[in-house]
Order: C-alpha cells, then sequence, then structure tokens
C-alpha cells in the first residue's frame, strides 16, 4: 500500500485504535488511559499538518477498502475534507485534556474515552469519506458511539435525553438511507465529484424525482444539523458531561450534519444542478427560519448550557444558510463558519463546564461578579461571546463578513437581513451574561466545588478555553494569513467556482 | 510606523491592565497616551497597508481626517487628565477607556472597510464601559448600547453593500443612519443627553467629542463611495435643520447641564448632517473639508464644555462664557468660521443651498440661547473638579481650529464675516430681554433627558410580555408523534439492542439494495 493511501487510514486508525483498546481497558489504569489518548490526539493533529502540507502542494491521498462491488470504502483527502479533519483533531486534542480533568473520580471513564474517540474516528470518516456509503456508514457509527456519551450519568434524565437523541437521529438516519439507494438505483455507483456535481450524467427526465432526493437528503442531514422544525434533540442532549456537549456542539454531530450538506450540494449534485432544481431556495428558507428561532428561544432560558444549545441550532443554520446561497462568497463564509463556529462555541462549553464544575453555576441569574472568581474562563467566554455576534476582529466577524457578501451577491438580501437581526439577538442573550460576570457582584460567598488550586479551577480546566479563546482572536485578525482557515477555504471555493 | 504606534499604545495599555501591579501605571500614563497619535495627523499624508490583517488593511491620512485625528488626541488627553485627577477610576472603565481611545483612532486612521468597521466597534462597544461607572448610569447604559448596536447592523449592511460596488440610495441611507446613530441624527438621538447626564464630566467629554468625531470620519470616508443621492440629500438637509431646532428647544426644557449639552450636540450635529445633505445632493464630489472642520471645532468645543461642567470657579465660568460664545458663531470665532464654510459650498445644488442660506443663521439664534440656559444652570450647580484640564482644553478649543482652517481652507480670510453673523445673535438678545422676567414660569416647563427614552420602560415590557407570551411554547416533538404508533413497539424501540438490531438490518437492507 503506498504512502498516498495510508495517511487516510493512519489519520482514522489514530483515534480509533486508542478508542477500541480503552474499551476494554479496566478502570483503574488511569495513567495508561491518559497516554493512550494523549498519544493518539497529539498524532492525530501531526498527521493532519502533514496531510495540510501535501493537500496543499498537490498531493492526493485516497484510500481504497473494497466492500460490496461498485460501492468501496472510499477515504480521500481533498480540501474541504481536511478542512472538517483539521477542526476535529485540533479540538479533539483540547477536548482530551479538558475531558480528562473533569472527570477525575467519576464512573465509567473507560467507557467514555473509549466511545469518545470511535466517535472522533467517525468524524473524521464523514469528513474523509468521497462516497455516499462511506458518509452513511460514518454517519451511523457516530450517531451511535455517541449515543453512550449522552447518557453517561446513566440518571433518568440523561437516559431520557439519550432516548430522545436516538429516536431523532435514527428516523433520520432511515430517510438518507432511503434517498441514498433511491439516488443510486437512478444515478448508478459514482463518488464524489472534486469539481462540479457527480451526477451530470443523470437523465434530465428525473429532475423531479432527484428534487425529491435532494430534499430527502438534506432533511435527514439537517436533523442531526438541528433544523427547525427537528432540532428538539439537541436542547435535550445537553444533559451531557460538559466535554460532550462541546464536542458535539462544535465538531461531532452537528457539524456532521452541515458538513453531509455541503457534500451534497457542492460534491454530489454540484451548485449549479442545486439551485436549478431549486432546493436550495428551500433550504435558504428553512435555514433563515432556524436562525431566528433558535435566537429567540435563546433568549428565553436561564439555563446557561440550555442557552448555548438553541445558540448552537441558531448558528449552525448560519452555514446552512451560506451553503443554500449561490456564488463562492457566501460557499466561503459558510465554510469559514464551519470551522470559526466549532472554535467559538467549544470555548463556551468550556467555559460553561468550568462554572459547573468549580462553581456550581448553571443559571445565567447566579452568574453575578462571577468574571472577577474566574477571570481566565470569563475572559474566555467573553471573547468568544463576542465572536458570537460578529464583533470584528473576531472569527466569527470573517464569517458574518462573507455570508453577508454571499448574501447580496446570491440575490439574496433578506439573508443579510436575518443575519443581521440575528447578531442583534445574539447580543440580546450573550450581554446579559458578560454584564452579570463583570459589571455586577455577588454579595454571598461561592460554592467551591474544587478544592483551590494556584488558578482559579483545575489547570487543565483552565488551558482549553484560554487556547481556544486565543484561536478566536488569531483566526479573525491573521484571517488573510497563508495558515488561517479563511485562506484555505478560498482554495476550496475556487475549486467549486472555476473563474 | 508612527501610526502602528499610535494605536498600539492604547491597546497595550489595555493589555496591561489584566496585571494587578501595572494599573496604577496605566493610570498614570493615560493622559499621554493620546498624544502618540500627534506626531501621525501633523506628518505628511502616508498609507500603509499590511496585508495579512484582518481581511487586508490600510491605514492613512488626507488633510482632512489629520485634522479630526489632532483634534481627537488632544481632547482625549485632556479628557484622559481629567479621568485621572477625578478618582472615580474602577478596572473595568480604565481598560473600557482605552479600548475607546484605540478604537477612536483607528476609525480615522483606516481606510477599508473591514478596518474601520472593526475600530468603529471597538470605540463604540467599549464606550459602554465609559459611560457605565455608577449604578445610577444603568439605563442610560442599556439605551446607548441598543441604539449603538442597531448602528452597528446598519453600518455593516452600508459596508458589504459598498463593498460589493452598490452605490444606490440604499447603501446611503444605511451608512447615513448607521454611522448617524452616533451624532444623534433623528430619530437615532434619544440615548446622548441620558448618556452624557449619567456619566461624569470626562466620560461624557470623550463622548461629546471623540465619539462624533470617529462617525463624522466614516461619513467622509466612505459616502464618496456612493452615486449622488439628491432625494436622501434633501431629507438629511431638512432632518438636519429640523434637529437643530427642535434640540434647542427640547434642551432648553433641560435641568441638568449635560442632558442639556447633549441635546446640544443632537442640534450642532443636525446643522452638521445638513451640510452633509447639501454636498451629498449635488453632482460634485463630496466636500469633505468644511464638513471636518466643523466636526472638529464642535467636537473640542464640546468636549471642553463637558468638562467645564465638573469644575468651578470664577475662571473656569469665564472659559464656560468663551466656548459658549463660540459654539454660538459670535463674530471672529471658529463657530462663525465654520458655519460659513458650510454655506459657501455646494453651488451646484441651487435650491437646498437656498434652504440651507436662509435657515443656518437662525440656527445660531438657538444656539445662543441654548447655551444662555446652560451658564444659568451651571453657574448654580455646586462643583468640585480640579479646573486644570478643563482650561487647557478650552484654550485649545479656542485656538486650535484656527491652525486647522489655515491648514485646510486655501483662503481663510475670506470665511470671516462680521455682520452676517451678528445679526441672529442681535435676535436671541432681544428674546432673552422678552424672556427673562418670565423666567420662573418657563423653568417649571422641563422635559426628561432623551425624550423618546421615555418609552423604554413600556417597549421592554411590551416585548417582555410577547417573549412570556410565547415562552415554553415549543414546536411538537417528534416522540409525540411517535406515540401515535402501538405503544409496545415504542417500548422496543427504547432498548439498545434493538436499537442495533434495526441499524444492522438497515444496513443489510442497504446492501443487498445495491447488490441488485
Amino acid at each position: 500500500m503506498s504512502l498516498e493511501a495510508l495517511l487516510p487510514l493512519a489519520i482514522l486508525a489514530s483515534s480509533l485504535v486508542p478508542g477500541l483498546l480503552i474499551v476494554f481497558l479496566d478502570e483503574r489504569h488511569r495513567r495508561t488511559r491518559t497516554w493512550l489518548n494523549m498519544i493518539g490526539a497529539t498524532l492525530k493533529v501531526l498527521l493532519v499538518v502533514g496531510a495540510l502540507v501535501g493537500v496543499y502542494h498537490g498531493i492526493e491521498y485516497q484510500a481504497v477498502i473494497p466492500m460490496i462491488p461498485d460501492y468501496p470504502l472510499l477515504l480521500r483527502l481533498d480540501p474541504l475534507a481536511l478542512l472538517f479533519v483539521s477542526l476535529s483533531a485540533v479540538l479533539w486534542l483540547l477536548t482530551t485534556i479538558y475531558a480528562i480533568a473533569y472527570l477525575e473520580g467519576s464512573p465509567h471513564r473507560s467507557r467514555f474515552f473509549g466511545f469518545f474517540s470511535v466517535c472522533v474516528s467517525a468524524t473524521v470518516g464523514i469528513a474523509m469519506a468521497a462516497n455516499l456509503f462511506t458518509l452513511f456508514f460514518f454517519y451511523e457509527l457516530l450517531t451511535l458511539s455517541t449515543y453512550p456519551l449522552v447518557i453517561h450519568r446513566e440518571t433518568k434524565k440523561s437516559l431520557h435525553a439519550g432516548r430522545i437523541y436516538l429516536t431523532y437521529v435514527l428516523s433520520g438516519s432511515a430517510v438518507l438511507l432511503g434517498a441514498i439507494v433511491w439516488l443510486h438505483s437512478l444515478a448508478g455507483p459514482f463518488e464524489f465529484a472534486v469539481s462540479g456535481g457527480a451526477l451530470d450524467h443523470v437523465d434530465p427526465r428525473h429532475r423531479p424525482a432527484l428534487l425529491v432526493i435532494f430534499l430527502l437528503m438534506v432533511g435527514s442531514f439537517g436533523v442531526k444539523a438541528a433544523l427547525v422544525p427537528m432540532h428538539h434533540w439537541l436542547p435535550v442532549a445537553m444533559v451531557a458531561p460538559a466535554p460532550v456537549s462541546a464536542l458535539l456542539h462544535a465538531v461531532a454531530v452537528v457539524k456532521a450534519g452541515a458538513f453531509g450538506i455541503a457534500r451534497t450540494i457542492y460534491d454530489v449534485f454540484g451548485s449549479e444542478l442545486s439551485h436549478a432544481l431549486g432546493g436550495t431556495q428551500v433550504l435558504a428558507v428553512v435555514a433563515g427560519v432556524t436562525i431566528i428561532y433558535g435566537s429567540l428561544r435563546a433568549l428565553q432560558q436561564d439555563d446557561l448550557k440550555r442557552r448555548l444549545a438553541y445558540s448552537t441550532v441558531s448558528q449552525i443554520s448560519y452555514i446552512i444558510l451560506g451553503l443554500s446561497l449561490p456564488g463562492p462568497l457566501a460557499t466561503i463564509g459558510a465554510l469559514v463558519h464551519l470551522v470559526h463556529q466549532g472554535i467559538m462555541k467549544i470555548t463556551l462549553f468550556f467555559a460553561a463546564g468550568n462554572l459547573a464544575e468549580t462553581l456550581h453555576l448553571h443559571k445565567v441569574s447566579e452568574l453575578d461578579g462571577v468574571g472577577w472568581r474566574m477571570p481566565w474562563t470569563m475572559s474566555a467566554f467573553t471573547v468568544a461571546a463576542f465572536g458570537m455576534m460578529s464583533v470584528p476582529p473576531l472569527a466569527g466577524f470573517i464569517s458574518e463578513w462573507f455570508l453577508g457578501l454571499g448574501a447580496l451577491n446570491g440575490g439574496a438580501p433578506w439573508a443579510l437581513g436575518v443575519l443581521l437581526v440575528s447578531s442583534l439577538l445574539n447580543a440580546a442573550y450573550f450581554l446579559p451574561v458578560i454584564y452579570r460576570a463583570w459589571f455586577r457582584s455577588r454579595s454571598n460567598p461561592w460554592h467551591e466545588n474544587l478544592p483551590r488550586h494556584r488558578w482559579e479551577t483545575h489547570t487543565w480546566l483552565l488551558i482549553p478555553p484560554v487556547i481556544t479563546a486565543l484561536l478566536v482572536i488569531v483566526l479573525g485578525l491573521f484571517a488573510n494569513g497563508l495558515w488561517s482557515p479563511l485562506t484555505w477555504v478560498r482554495i476550496i471555493a475556487e475549486q467549486e467556482y472555476p473563474t | 510606523m508612527t501610526i502602528a504606534l499610535a494605536l498600539l499604545l492604547p491597546l497595550l495599555a489595555a493589555a496591561l491592565m489584566m496585571g494587578r501591579s501595572a494599573r496604577p501605571y496605566v493610570l498614570a500614563f493615560t493622559p499621554w497616551i493620546p498624544l502618540a497619535a500627534l506626531p501621525v495627523a501633523v506628518a505628511p499624508p502616508a498609507t500603509v497597508e499590511i496585508d495579512f490583517l484582518l481581511l487586508g488593511m490600510r491605514f492613512g491620512l488626507e488633510p482632512w481626517s489629520q485634522v479630526l485625528l489632532a483634534g481627537t488626541a488632544l481632547l482625549w488627553t485632556c479628557a484622559g487628565w481629567a479621568l485621572r485627577l477625578s478618582g472615580a477610576v474602577t478596572t473595568p472603565r480604565l481598560l473600557a477607556w482605552h479600548l475607546s481611545l484605540a478604537g477612536n483612532l483607528g476609525a480615522i486612521l483606516a481606510m477599508d472597510a473591514p478596518g474601520f468597521y472593526l475600530f468603529f466597534a471597538l470605540m463604540s462597544l467599549a464606550a459602554y464601559g465609559v459611560v457605565v461607572n455608577t449604578r445610577r448610569a444603568r439605563r442610560a447604559g442599556w439605551l446607548y448600547l441598543v441604539v449603538a448596536l442597531l448602528g452597528e447592523l446598519l453600518l455593516l449592511a452600508g459596508l458589504l453593500l459598498l463593498t460589493l460596488e452598490v452605490t444606490g440610495p440604499v447603501t446611503a441611507t444605511l451608512l447615513l443612519f448607521g454611522l448617524g446613530a452616533k451624532l444623534g441624527i433623528l430619530p437615532l438621538h434619544f440615548p446622548l443627553p441620558p448618556a452624557y447626564a449619567a456619566t461624569d464630566a470626562a466620560g461624557a467629554a470623550v463622548f461629546g467629542g471623540g465619539l462624533t468625531l470617529a462617525a463624522v470620519a466614516g461619513w467622509l470616508r466612505f459616502l464618496p463611495g456612493v452615486q449622488p443621492q439628491p432625494e436622501l440629500g434633501e431629507y438629511a438637509l431638512i432632518a438636519g435643520l429640523a434637529a437643530a431646532f427642535l434640540a434647542a428647544l427640547a434642551g432648553l426644557l433641560q435641568r441638568n447641564s449635560r442632558a442639556l449639552l447633549g441635546y446640544s450636540t443632537i442640534s450642532q450635529m443636525g446643522i452638521l448632517t445638513a451640510g452633509l445633505g447639501l454636498t451629498l445632493a449635488s453632482p460634485t464630489p463630496i466636500a469633505a473639508a468644511p464638513l471636518a472642520f466643523f466636526a472638529v471645532h464642535h467636537g473640542l468645543n464640546k468636549a471642553a464644555l463637558l468638562l467645564g461642567t465638573g469644575s468651578g470657579g470664577p475662571l473656569v465660568f469665564a472659559g464656560l462664557v468663551l466656548l459658549s460664545l463660540t459654539l454660538a458663531g459670535v463674530p471672529l470665532s471658529s463657530g462663525a468660521v465654520a458655519k460659513a464654510w458650510l454655506e459657501s459650498m455646494g453651488e451646484t445644488a441651487p435650491a437646498l443651498t437656498d434652504t440651507l442660506h436662509h435657515w443656518l443663521p437662525f440656527t445660531s439664534t438657538a444656539t445662543a440661547l441654548l447655551m444662555a440656559k446652560f451658564l444659568w444652570l451651571v453657574h448654580k450647580a455646586p462643583r468640585s473638579a480640579p479646573a486644570a484640564p478643563f482650561l487647557i482644553l478650552a484654550l485649545l478649543a479656542l485656538i486650535a481650529p484656527w491652525a486647522g482652517i489655515y491648514y485646510l481652507h486655501p483662503a481663510p480670510g475670506e470665511l470671516i464675516k462680521f455682520g452676517a453673523a451678528v445679526r441672529p445673535l442681535l435676535i436671541a438678545t432681544a428674546i432673552l430681554a422678552i424672556g427673562w422676567p418670565l423666567r420662573k414660569r418657563l423653568g417649571r416647563w422641563h422635559l426628561p433627558p432623551g425624550d423618546l427614552a421615555v418609552l423604554d420602560k413600556p417597549v421592554a415590557q411590551a416585548m417582555r410580555k410577547l417573549l412570556g407570551f410565547w415562552r415554553g411554547r415549543e414546536l411538537p416533538r417528534l416522540p409525540r408523534l411517535y406515540r401515535l404508533a402501538p405503544e409496545r413497539l415504542e417500548r422496543q424501540l427504547r432498548t439498545l439492542p434493538v436499537t442495533g438490531l434495526a441499524l444492522f438490518a438497515l444496513l443489510l437492507a442497504f446492501a443487498v439494495a445495491l447488490s441488485l
């Protein structure tokens, strides 16, 4: 097997192998488990850096594992795949560090970290999938590996949440499977197109059927991407431990849904056919409704994690709105937000987790003056929240700038209106948190959960949010730099819309 | 290099606020940090491009923006001095101060749209922390923030359109109101008077001076990018003149001297807006220099007046009188020159020029009456802050604009007109003489600061009610729909093994379907 084929498999294995080993590891072997986790996560980041350099210089990495005739398991590292893979690799490393500290002393840690690693492998698999069969395979692996994470605490509430989660995503998967089979029965076996669509050979007579298939596929991916009215599982799944929520909201599940939609529009149907069919217009309206609905619901929540969850519902639809608008500018905005939203949202969840773990604070109304008790955590939260409000020079501003340009350029000024109103609503539900944390003061003593350390909380709980908050600043401030997601996304957009 | 220094120094000061031991030094250097922008302002205009920052940033100055930058640096210096002397400096406020300063300087220096938006937003958001220094200021801060955010969104939409080279009336309107929100353009004027009244003299000074200069810089930087707008120009002219008179009237009904000055800003910026409308409507390029000069004259003057509301003594009162006269445009003052220059531009839109010529002198009457009331109010109020920063800034406000006019105008002598400037003031004197016996009765009339702002509670309540009405009402859930299916099947589905088997069956079905 050549090196070009080995790299995708190595990236996959760097989390799958430690994951499977950890599942069978005894609960007491804390040190071995930590080492396995850290080695796997670090190795993955290094491999991804290697892949980035390679792909930048035009090397094609592709691995084929024959399964069913004509439908092999096909993994390919194209620029779009690498965008998602790098995001997962970096955030997985940080979340692993965070989770090790967060779950210290709690039961079932081997099960947790085992499935955690499998979940990341599935995400990476989705990213690298180069045909629908592979995509579906890893998509289902993701569903099954996240369930044990959601119900990790095994309380009545989390079991209930797990049930709702499964009901939703499995319903979505069934529809997705049907749509995929239908599409292949019309078009025969095909791979994702590198540029343009993969369905150009399909008889124009099948256009109506293609539209239905498009809507079914996008709709079923939309379950994971939490499009209204299929978003309900997401706020319920908030009972999971903070690292899980962080990963679920930033990279794994919701992002997999958005990524599936990106693949469907750009590499299966091709943007030209997608817009010609008219399916994207429907999707754009649904995304617009979701953005506003999610923000309004977030405004009503007092529970911090629930507020963040509804914020995710809204923010993921920024990506989908961008995907469903024509033109390279909207594509740039959507794909760069795929990365930026992940980094901002994971910062917010890390911070929320720190508040809960250190001071037993869960509600927005309890946060008076917490900024002065936990300055680093709340600084990170503040930076990320301003990013969500698209304040320059933070990462969220870059997304909004291109999404806005894309909306105007794509002949949908209403979409810009939606984005701006949503920014205002974002301000309405994030500013009160920031205001309470920094501008109010607390009269009674804090409910200290952890023994006081040198820092405001456990060091390993503090490092990940500080790093991601710095990333939020750096990715925005140096967006035009050579190694920024924006530069990478421009390469993808050029591929999709060659000039 | 000097540009980088001018912008990085306040940011560095803000960063140093993180360290507890550095805070006293930051406070000590607060007045001197804005001075780093002066070398940039007086150096020959140049452009710097920094490709890797944001979306590729460009900094630079033209003659008119040099004058704006110099004025901004001077007024932040004196206000910073007053802040340091006042002792009312909390850590968040000092942090907000330096961030706001960096934003203010950067907004004047940035030449590209995203860069300008970056610094303008930094200034706007941080200014909240400058205003809210006491519990009392919370409502004012809230009002300010709502309008500021609204303005930001309009501005962003306008800049996006401009980037796509859409140069029609929509773009111009968005820019006009997006930036005008900082200048009290009607009907977004209402946060200004409460904000001035709620904060202290130093905070109000940068609010009334610096922030307006940045917004004017934005207008002059980006409005030349749009096509001539006859209708919008006419609207701006009329709305501007209306604001000039209505705000003066509202200001006369104030009991707080700083709230009155808030209305004065709305009134003066109304005059500027009218001038902008004139040049916006005419087919010639936008005349930046007279508008910039008017903004600088007003910015320094207003900042000085606001600083003066904090201190007492005969010398201070004398300074306030001189400043008031200048603002009202007595002959041979920078105010008279600024108005004369506004009048002299825009020969290409005759109808509008006539309107302006007709009404502009009477704005001086209105200003004179307003400033008389202001002097009456400060005369009565006890004040104790050290006077030195005010005296320096007052001196600068009286002298510095002359340097500006000699730099910007080819023949400044033409602008000094004695007779035209006297008449409106004579009218004002006459009105004062008639009104004096009635002062007790007239004094009973009162308008709450921020007029429209009295609606804040009802509006907030209505919105809360709307959200509350909807609270807890989610869309129907998927499991509820499934409950229609037989209960047993549903219970079966809940268990993990069954789910796994079902998935396995699905995969199998998929494989079979593909092999067929």
